[in-house]
């Protein structure tokens, strides 16, 4: 059984969780080594957390994400193909998901989380994420930014394609749902 | 798979294998993980046998790369569809008007060829996007400035050829009003040159657009006659200072001596782009009093928004003003401007928003307000909240539905009233918020007027791509019975409003089809763009 505990731990969860081959070529020994977070999102802060205990550089940006991705990310990425993790709101994903296509780099992970009434969440895992992940998120409570990060950073054993994965839509009244994610080289060039 | 009509897949085979020997097999993408990524991700036929679907995709690095391209989908009668960066999002991002269509891809084509800061233009490839030309510019010191669309990652010369538009200066934000000679590929393979390129030698080519005989360049932009590969562009010398400054007109009917009095400053080269807004849009969400006024029928009579207006302090219209110039002149000419509309307009009140000296820092150009006001290109278009009072169930995207009508108040206050009155009869669906007396003219395009508004789609939701598809056609419809035709529509659309510019038994449509069908006999370039088709693809029941 995988507690919680073990859980945030980043290795028991390719481990505990797949109980199958990684489908993303490759992807299974790689590992996100960079995490791109929104600070004015408040669960930026725990996510940042969770990325910096798998020893992940952070790169924040606020709103529009077109500067770092076109001074920082962007080069970094032409010289080396390497995933990158991430909390955002949808619309910066469009953008990042977009522009990392011309790179040959495909959405593998994605999470949506869904402010519900009372402060609770409600986490929604895109393509063969499992749904014992939805699970430990839930579990998590308030500090699931910390175990999405665990998630993102556990490496490529959970990936799979999500591109023409749709934004999930949030409730009335609600403020807008984030997406904690992966972008990673496509199996060709992994 | 999705197979290029009526070829065989031997055909096919065939053709592939020709494609890869002329652009090398890494440029030529068939797989459907591929191909997908060219899928409109705001489509409202979204999975739909409807959806415009691609065969391959091609990315050619090289002029003589298109050539041999266009020659040998000649060779098999493959359609072609190119992209410049594909980012056309709300009028068919990537996707072609006809399934099975081969796209050519021309973001590796991606060089500037030039800026020149004396002349004031650029000469661009297609793959340059906002975001490259103004890296350049910036890098180099240059004292030009681009004019940019709201999301800085698409093709400069794509947006000029889908007849996209920006936000600063006249002529500049008309973006295929600002270019300046093109560099086509022919339907046959033939490299073409417009204006002055035509003439070897000459070093006029991004500053004297006509050249001599007939401008042709109008065909190669929102049509299927070429595949253009270099563009010149003029460019806005770099102005010394910028002043944006706000009118609160505090009456409906103020909008008539607000318009005629912008349009008097605009046309003068007083000022940039006009800047129309209702702060009553906003209020309405938040006052459900006012909303019950915009909803009531004799709204239109503007009586219970003038009293709403002097109670409140809510103002029905507000016009921006953008200035560009040496500092004392952009004064003088805010000094004129607000002489003009406090005589005409009792109790308007006025704001000075924003002065911006050039160059800015980085720091100073992250402080912008409203960057594309002063062409600086950003994704904020993106990065605002999607959900919000007047949009509270935000979907996937969005058709966007642009109506051109005159520049006159008077002209607005009739179209907010068509449309609005237009969709009630119609039991149309009242997202999002789309016509009201509240309703503000985009003026991204000088010399007239944009009633644009948006229907969402979803890709996880038929239902409401359904009723957006069917607000759509409805709309198109009710603009074309009043004389108000789209200047731009997605490719599900184009036939639709093409047929509504149906003058003297459609003869711009069949004019078109007759050079369509002597220049591209195969009607292998993006075949359907604009609305009209090669012979053999026409439909008999029109």
């Amino acid at each position: 059984m995988v507690t919680r505990r073990t859980f945030l731990s980043g290795a028991a969860v390719s481990s505990a969780i797949l109980g199958a081959p990684a489908a993303w070529a490759g992807g299974s020994r790689a590992v996100p080594r960079r995490a791109i977070i929104d600070r004015s999102l408040a669960e930026g802060e725990a996510f940042a957390r969770g990325a910096r205990e798998h020893d992940a550089a952070i790169a924040w940006f606020a709103g529009d994400v077109s500067s770092l991705w076109l001074t920082k990310l962007a080069p970094m990425l032409r010289a080396r193909s390497e995933p990158i993790a991430g909390l955002t709101h949808a619309g910066a994903l469009f953008c990042l998901e977009r522009w990392a296509w011309d790179m040959g780099m495909r959405v593998v992970m994605r999470i949506d989380h869904v402010p519900m009434a009372g402060g609770a969440w409600r986490h929604e895992g895109a393509g063969r994420l499992p749904d014992a992940a939805a699970a430990h998120l839930r579990a998590a409570g308030s500090d699931f930014p910390r175990a999405a990060a665990a998630i993102a950073f556990a490496g490529g054993g959970l990936w799979s394609d999500c591109t023409h994965a749709a934004a999930v839509r949030g409730v009335a009244g609600l403020p807008d749902p984030i997406t904690s994610w992966v972008i990673a080289p496509a199996p060709a060039r992994a | 798979m999705t197979l290029p009509p009526n070829v065989t897949p031997a055909q096919w085979k065939s053709a592939l294998a020709a494609f890869r020997a002329a652009i090398g097999d890494a440029w030529v993408f068939t797989s459907d993980e591929d191909v997908g990524l060219y899928r409109d991700a705001y489509s409202p036929v979204w999975g739909k046998d409807e959806e415009r679907l691609v065969a391959a995709a091609l990315a050619p690095a090289r002029v003589e790369e298109v050539q041999a391209i266009v020659r040998i989908a000649n060779q098999y009668h493959i359609p072609l569809f190119p992209i410049s960066t594909g980012k056309n999002l709300g009028y068919g991002g990537s996707a072609p008007n006809l399934s099975g269509s081969v796209i050519v891809d021309l973001k590796r084509m991606n060089r500037v060829i030039e800026v020149d800061d004396r002349r004031n233009f650029a000469i661009v490839e297609p793959g340059v996007s906002y975001f490259d030309l103004y890296a350049h510019i910036q890098e180099r010191n240059l004292k030009v400035w681009i004019d940019c669309p709201d999301p800085g990652w698409g093709s400069v010369l794509g947006n000029a050829l889908d007849h996209g538009v920006g936000h600063t200066w006249g002529a500049y934000r008309d973006h295929f009003a600002s270019h300046c000679g093109l560099e086509v590929v022919l339907p046959n393979g033939e490299l073409m040159r417009t204006g002055m390129g035509a003439m070897p030698g000459a070093k006029t080519f991004a500053d004297f657009r006509y050249g001599f005989g007939p401008s042709v360049d109008g065909l190669f932009a929102q049509a299927g006659f070429g595949i253009v590969v270099g563009m010149g562009i003029h460019l806005m010398p770099r102005p010394d200072a910028y002043m944006h400054c706000r009118i609160h007109a505090p009456r409906r009917q103020d909008i008539i001596p607000l318009v005629d009095i912008a349009n008097q400053l605009e046309d003068a080269g007083l000022i940039g782009m006009p800047l129309y807004e209702s702060p009553m849009f906003v209020a309405q969400f938040q006052d459900p009093a006012l909303r019950d006024i915009a909803r009531a029928p004799d709204v239109w009579n503007g009586n219970a928004i003038d009293r709403y207006s002097a109670e409140k302090g809510v103002a029905p219209w507000s016009l921006g003003l953008s200035f560009y110039g040496p500092e004392a002149v952009i004064r003088a000419s805010w000094d004129h401007a607000r002489a003009k509309f406090a005589a005409a307009i009792p109790n308007a009140r006025f704001e000075e928003v924003e002065m911006l000296r050039f160059p800015l820092d980085e720091a100073g150009q992250e402080a912008v307000r409203h960057k594309v006001l002063v062409g600086i290109p950003n994704m904020n278009v993106f990065a605002m909240g999607a959900r919000t009072q007047t949009n509270p169930e935000p979907a996937d995207g969005h058709l966007l539905f642009s109506p051109m009508i005159e520049r006159s108040g008077e002209a607005v206050l009739t179209a907010q009233r068509i449309f609005t009155e237009g969709m009630r009869a119609m039991n149309l669906p009242d997202f999002p918020y789309s016509y009201g007396p509240f309703t503000a003219p985009f003026t991204w395009i000088p010399r007239a007027f944009a009633m644009t508004t948006g229907m969402p789609v979803s890709r996880s939701d038929p239902a409401m791509n359904k009723a957006s598809r069917e607000t759509m056609r409805r709309l198109i419809s009710l603009g074309a019975e009043h004389g108000y035709g789209e200047y731009r529509t997605p490719p599900l659309f184009q036939d639709q409003v093409m047929d509504t510019y149906g003058f003297n038994n459609h003869v711009l449509r069949r004019f078109c089809e007759t050079l369509k069908d002597a220049a591209d006999p195969n009607g292998i370039i993006a075949p359907g763009r604009g609305g009209f088709w090669p012979r053999a693809m026409r439909k008999d029941d029109r």
